[in-house]
């Protein structure tokens, strides 16, 4: 099964030579799926795509339950249990995070041994699994709210671009062309510093410096597709600009929109954390990943969970959407390698 | 061609205007002084921002400063290096950036091109998954949990290489630096690499070269890497310019004397003129790569310089 | 395979010699510092910044320097007298030498003191000048009088006179500061506007020299004079400064033994707390809430009240902060002030603030139904700054705990936009930090005065006004301190500023250091006299 994605571009007499059966072959591509069902079905064939998915489903599950479930907020501030290593119930039998630091039981020496902090609390005494479910919440909303602004002004801006051509398509080309001579960097800071630092600010900074990535690619495919017999047909049928924009050209780019916005998402994700590193993050004492691993860097060689337990969250999230994007991208058009 | 490239210089220009204008609209907005000592009065202050001049209507310092800076005269730092000309300011820490950057690139590169081939030679084998894992890792860690782990352990723990950057070796206490920036295009270049070769090997050409009993090794310098090396270029084209004016991140960690961190810095403090400078350069370096790397792609690519299409 | 393995090896071998030959460090005694920002200037008269007034002092000797005891010892000055009235001192310099050859004379004083109270000039440091009085100072501040009539001046090369307008017994303390040192004057304007941004445009008649540094340098070496007219009492050979930002870095330089001093923050004190190495000691920065009268809600006292008891100031230093800082109940400065029987100023009256989590919820009770709310919202401005924000979080925790009801919104920014916020009026509750810069409690006292430049609250009390400014021109020193005890009263009472802590310098030392000495006021650190046992 796992070779069929191999042969897929070979004419039938080259398949016969590397062995496989005709008829086989015929049987799984030609028995009448749907083209969605036809993705889902090689996306699922592909091992890592669909953990990838599953650990994706996960983490969002967690964000969404965990912190109504814990019994602390992640605002709770608690000065006597400040720098609590991580206590988990079943695995403390096993000898590992149980609560003792250097052979101290530190919640013995607190005297709360009834409470668990799984992943244990940071200086100020919140409770570090709290806050990690609400941040990955934060910047998953975060990054999905700029991806989607992302997607509603590049594909607009592409399609226009692409579809009408000559001398718009030049004049919008030449915009963002000095557009994307300023560096992201300088146009972000300067908009978090004029405007007040919160989650609204933070998603417009993050779409506006990433909707010529989408702009592009729509623009490249509405180019390839406009010279196509359908589309000239509707156009002598009499067909509408926006007719034709909507109901032809928009459906068959979708494909390379969904690629683009599984791609956008981790890196909304990564630069979110960025600003947080620099200071620009979500304002206290809400929390962001970004803001959570900012804050643990600082006790990092101290209290090394305070800093990983975030990270590898925001690392396992990054990775699924990657090998997510990678699996769709071979599944709807494997031509698309080359982005 | 050369029309070409004078019709991106001259695009160059008009960006470069818009951008300083930008820049001086949006900080002009900005509150606050570069001076804020909290024991100065308001009136004290007035005067100092007047002895700078920055009691004149906007435009004339814009264009002020486009005048001077045309003759090379980019001002001086007003709270970051008390009255030091900015020139001579990023003369000292550019070539450190600079250094740094370009060894990280080179490092990047060469690493991402090794990983990727060894991946895509092995698809689906053992080694693809292993260095698939190690690219995806690259680009999902950020930078600075790199950067304190080579530290801690590289340079502290193991000691085995500096991780402080001194001018007295400058050529290894580098190399903690350079790793740490390196890891981010090495990912990229690696997944490229890979998937391109995954592509290529693919190809009717390939098959038959291989029927032809040409040997693996031929194979790879001779067919693979040239259709390999455009897309690279275009791939790192980007983080050429981040990787080039260096990574706060990576200076901070690492005490390196570069302009990394200056640009935040200077924004937060309200150091005008050493924004406008970074920004300025910033945005030219931008431009120079792009230019550089769409040349390199039709020279490199002979049906680009034929179609000429976009 | 064989060849490849032991390429490796000899590639590996090579580079761990070459790290060996790395090192090319000062001979004999060197005192190896760091600190987190670069010097910003070298310019006497402008600097102000604690690290590079401490670098500064031993570049270039001022009038007075403070010994272990904080009494002012005599440095260029050899002998001074002051006049009957306490208003004229005249200062005996001792023989010195500039860098180049030049004498040090009494010129040089007047010079520097002129240049620095040129407005035109900006100088931050000007403000300085402002806390003396001195003859025409005021004056030359408001424009009406050239700097050049600033009353002092040089009857001779070796006698530098100075005219106060008011007796001021903390004046040689407060002379140690580097604004107040010498400048030679052909050589600064021969440099111009380049001066001080290298070695070659800097002179320096102090018991080190620098050499080689170039403004914005991160690291940089300061080497023992020999002509130093107190030579043979300073015992380092060389100190090498050098820039670390990362505070871990910090911190895996001070154990692999390339620093003796690292900065240790509230995050990193838990890994020395009973190591020999572990230094904190209290400055004056002390951090306020500062409530903002403009704003309806605020102007009820009982509100400010139940804002400042609900704070568990303890709880803050000792399990968050966790670095030396202390507890702060009063609205100025501890261990500057004292009376003529040793008494220091904060310990002679109970204060009014304390933590009353029970007396804070009756406050806000009243507040309540006296503004006629069930809940209210204020907003309160903090630096983006790494402890600031802890502290604030801390203090939102804290007021919306005990006052239920109460919410407070951070907004987080900038320290230059705060300040510009705060000066605007543009605030509701902010948190702000200020230091002393002179022994004097009556100037920080009158902060809080109507219409003062730094009275961000713009808090307006007649009666705090009449007596502050009966004070200013009393003379009996008796009566000042009982005036200032009972303006300091009225302070607190009226929730100007609430106290939350005082700051405290937290490093990694190494131990083997000693004779430094460390000050509250002034310059922080004195390395001069430092020794490295062995």
């Amino acid at each position: 099964m796992k070779d069929m994605q191999n042969v897929q571009h070979l004419t039938e007499e080259e398949r016969r030579l590397v062995g496989y059966n005709a008829d086989e072959f015929v049987d799984e591509n030609f028995s009448g799926h749907s083209y969605v069902k036809e993705i889902i079905l090689t996306l699922f064939a592909n091992k890592a795509t669909a953990i990838s998915l599953i650990c994706l489903l996960v983490i969002v599950l967690f964000a969404i339950f965990a912190p109504m479930l814990s019994p602390y907020t992640y605002k709770e501030i608690n000065s006597k249990t400040t720098n609590m290593p991580m206590r988990i119930p079943v695995l403390e039998d096993l000898g590992i995070f149980d609560g003792t630091r250097k052979g101290v039981d530190m919640y013995a020496k607190k005297g709360i041994e009834d409470q668990y902090h799984y992943f244990g609390t940071d200086n100020l005494g919140r409770d570090i699994w709290t806050r990690v479910w609400v941040g990955t919440r934060i910047s998953l909303l975060i990054a999905v709210l700029a991806v989607v602004l992302d997607v509603v002004i590049g594909v607009t801006y592409g399609m226009v671009a692409g579809f009408f051509g000559g001398k718009i398509d030049m004049i919008m080309q030449r915009l963002i062309e000095i557009l994307t001579g300023i560096p992201n960097l300088i146009i972000m800071m300067l908009l978090l510093l004029a405007m007040e630092p919160g989650i609204p600010t933070i998603c417009l900074a993050l779409a506006i410096t990433g909707w010529v990535n989408m702009s592009r690619i729509v623009r490249a495919q509405v180019l390839k597709l406009k010279s196509n017999e359908y589309v000239l047909a509707s156009r002598t049928l009499g067909a509408s600009p926006k007719r034709i924009l909507l109901k032809h050209l928009l459906p068959n780019t979708m494909g390379q929109i969904i690629i683009t916005f599984m791609f956008s998402v981790p890196h909304a994700i990564f630069f979110e954390a960025f600003l947080a590193f620099i200071g620009l993050g979500v304002p206290i004492p809400m929390a962001s990943l970004g803001t959570l691993i900012n804050d643990g860097y600082r006790s990092a060689m101290l209290y090394p969970y305070q800093v990983l337990c975030p990270a590898a969250v925001l690392s396992v999230l990054m990775l699924s959407f990657n090998l997510l994007g990678d699996g769709l991208r071979d599944a709807i058009d494997p031509q698309m390698r080359s982005m | 061609m050369k029309k070409y490239v004078l019709k991106r210089l001259l695009m160059a220009v008009v960006t470069l205007l818009v951008v300083l204008l930008l820049l001086f609209t949006l900080m002009e907005i900005m509150p606050g002084s570069p001076f804020n000592n909290p024991e100065l009065t308001p009136e004290q202050r007035a005067k100092i921002e007047a002895r700078y001049g920055l009691d004149q209507p906007f435009f004339n310092r814009y264009i002020n400063y486009i005048v001077n800076m045309v003759q090379g005269d980019f001002g001086v730092s007003y709270n970051i290096q008390q009255n030091m000309p900015i020139a001579d300011l990023l003369v000292k820490r550019f070539p450190v950036t600079i250094r740094i950057g370009l060894q990280a690139i080179v490092i990047g590169v060469l690493m991402g091109l090794v990983m990727g081939i060894l991946a895509g030679f092995n698809h689906n084998k053992l080694m693809d998954s292993i260095m698939s894992a190690l690219a995806i890792i690259g680009v999902s860690m950020p930078a600075f949990a790199f950067a304190l782990l080579l530290a801690y352990f590289v340079g502290f723990k193991w000691q085995m290489l500096p991780f402080l950057y001194s001018a007295k070796s400058p050529f290894l206490s580098s190399i903690l630096p350079s790793l740490t920036l390196a890891m981010s295009p090495m990912a990229s270049v690696a997944r490229y690499t890979r998937s391109e070769i995954i592509d290529v090997m693919n190809q009717n050409y390939i098959t038959l070269a291989k029927t032809k009993g040409v040997s693996k090794p031929a194979l790879t310098i001779r067919h693979v890497l040239r259709n390999v090396l455009t897309g690279v270029i275009t791939v790192i084209a980007p983080s050429v310019v981040n990787v080039l004016t260096g990574s706060l991140v990576v200076e901070k960690a690492f005490s390196v004397p570069g302009i990394g961190g200056l640009l935040i810095t200077a924004i937060q403090e309200n150091d005008y003129n050493v924004t406008f400078t970074l920004a300025f350069i910033y945005c030219a370096l931008y431009i120079l790569v792009m230019l550089t790397v769409d040349i390199l792609y039709g020279l490199i690519d002979p049906r680009i310089r034929v179609t000429k299409g976009e | 395979m064989k060849n490849l393995s032991r390429l490796v090896a000899i590639v590996l071998v090579m580079v761990m010699a070459m790290s060996m030959l790395t090192v090319a460090n000062a001979e004999g005694k060197v005192l190896r510092l760091t600190q987190n920002v670069e010097m910003d200037t070298m310019d006497s008269g402008n600097t102000g910044d604690g690290y590079t007034t401490s670098i500064m002092s031993l570049l270039v000797d001022s009038l007075f320097r403070l010994d272990a005891n904080g009494v002012p010892q005599g440095a260029l000055c050899e002998s001074y007298e002051v006049s009957p009235d306490g208003l004229t001192y005249t200062f005996k310099l001792r023989d010195s030498k500039w860098s180049n050859g030049d004498p040090v004379t009494a010129h040089d004083f007047v010079y520097a003191w002129k240049r620095a109270v040129t407005v035109e000039y900006g100088f931050e440091h000007i403000f300085l000048f402002n806390y003396l009085p001195i003859k025409n100072m005021p004056e030359i501040n408001k424009g009406t009088v050239p700097s050049s009539e600033l009353g002092v001046s040089a009857p001779d090369d070796k006698t530098f006179v100075v005219e106060l307008t008011a007796p001021c017994t903390w004046l040689t303390s407060f002379l140690c500061d580097c604004a107040f040192g010498p400048l030679n004057q052909k050589f600064v304007e021969a440099c111009g506007d380049q001066y001080a941004l290298s070695s070659e445009t800097l002179l320096t008649c102090g018991a080190f020299t620098l050499d080689n540094w170039t403004a914005g340098d991160l690291t940089w070496t300061l080497t023992k004079n020999p002509n130093y007219w107190n030579a043979d009492k300073v015992k380092l050979d060389a100190i090498e400064y050098q820039v670390i930002k990362d505070t871990q870095t910090g911190i895996m330089a001070f154990e692999t033994d390339a620093a003796d001093m690292v900065i240790l923050t509230s995050d990193l004190v838990d890994m020395y707390q009973d190591s020999e190495a572990f230094f904190s000691a209290p400055t004056t920065y002390s951090w306020y809430v500062v409530p903002n009268f403009n704003v309806p809600e605020l102007q009820n006292v009982n509100l400010r009240y139940a804002l400042g008891f609900a704070i568990d100031r303890e709880a803050l230093v000792t399990d968050i902060l966790a670095d030396g800082s202390r507890a702060k109940y009063d609205c100025n400065y501890s261990d500057v002030f004292f009376n003529a029987a040793g008494e220091e100023f904060n310990s002679v009256r109970p204060d009014f603030w304390s933590c009353d989590k029970a007396a804070a919820a009756k406050y806000w009770e009243a507040a309540k139904a006296e503004l006629n709310v069930e809940t209210l919202t204020l907003n309160f401005t903090v630096e983006d700054s790494e402890s600031a924000q802890s502290v604030a979080a801390f203090i939102q925790s804290e007021i919306e705990t005990a006052c239920p009801g109460l919410t407070i919104n951070l907004q987080v920014m900038p320290k230059a936009q705060r300040l510009d916020d705060m000066e605007t009026g543009n605030f509701q509750l902010a948190l702000h930090r200020t230091g002393s810069s002179v022994p004097n409690v009556l100037a920080k006292l009158g902060q809080y005065t109507t219409g003062q430049a730094l009275n961000y609250a713009k808090y307006s009390n007649e009666e705090f006004d009449t007596l502050y400014n009966a004070t200013l021109t009393e003379t009996n020193a008796e009566v000042i301190w009982n005036n200032c005890l009972d303006l300091e009263e009225m302070a607190q009472k009226s929730g100007v500023a609430i106290p939350v802590y005082r700051t405290a310098d937290c490093l990694l030392l190494n131990p083997s250091i000693t004779g430094y000495v460390k000050n509250l006021i002034g310059i922080s650190w004195d390395f001069m006299f430092a020794d490295i046992a062995e």
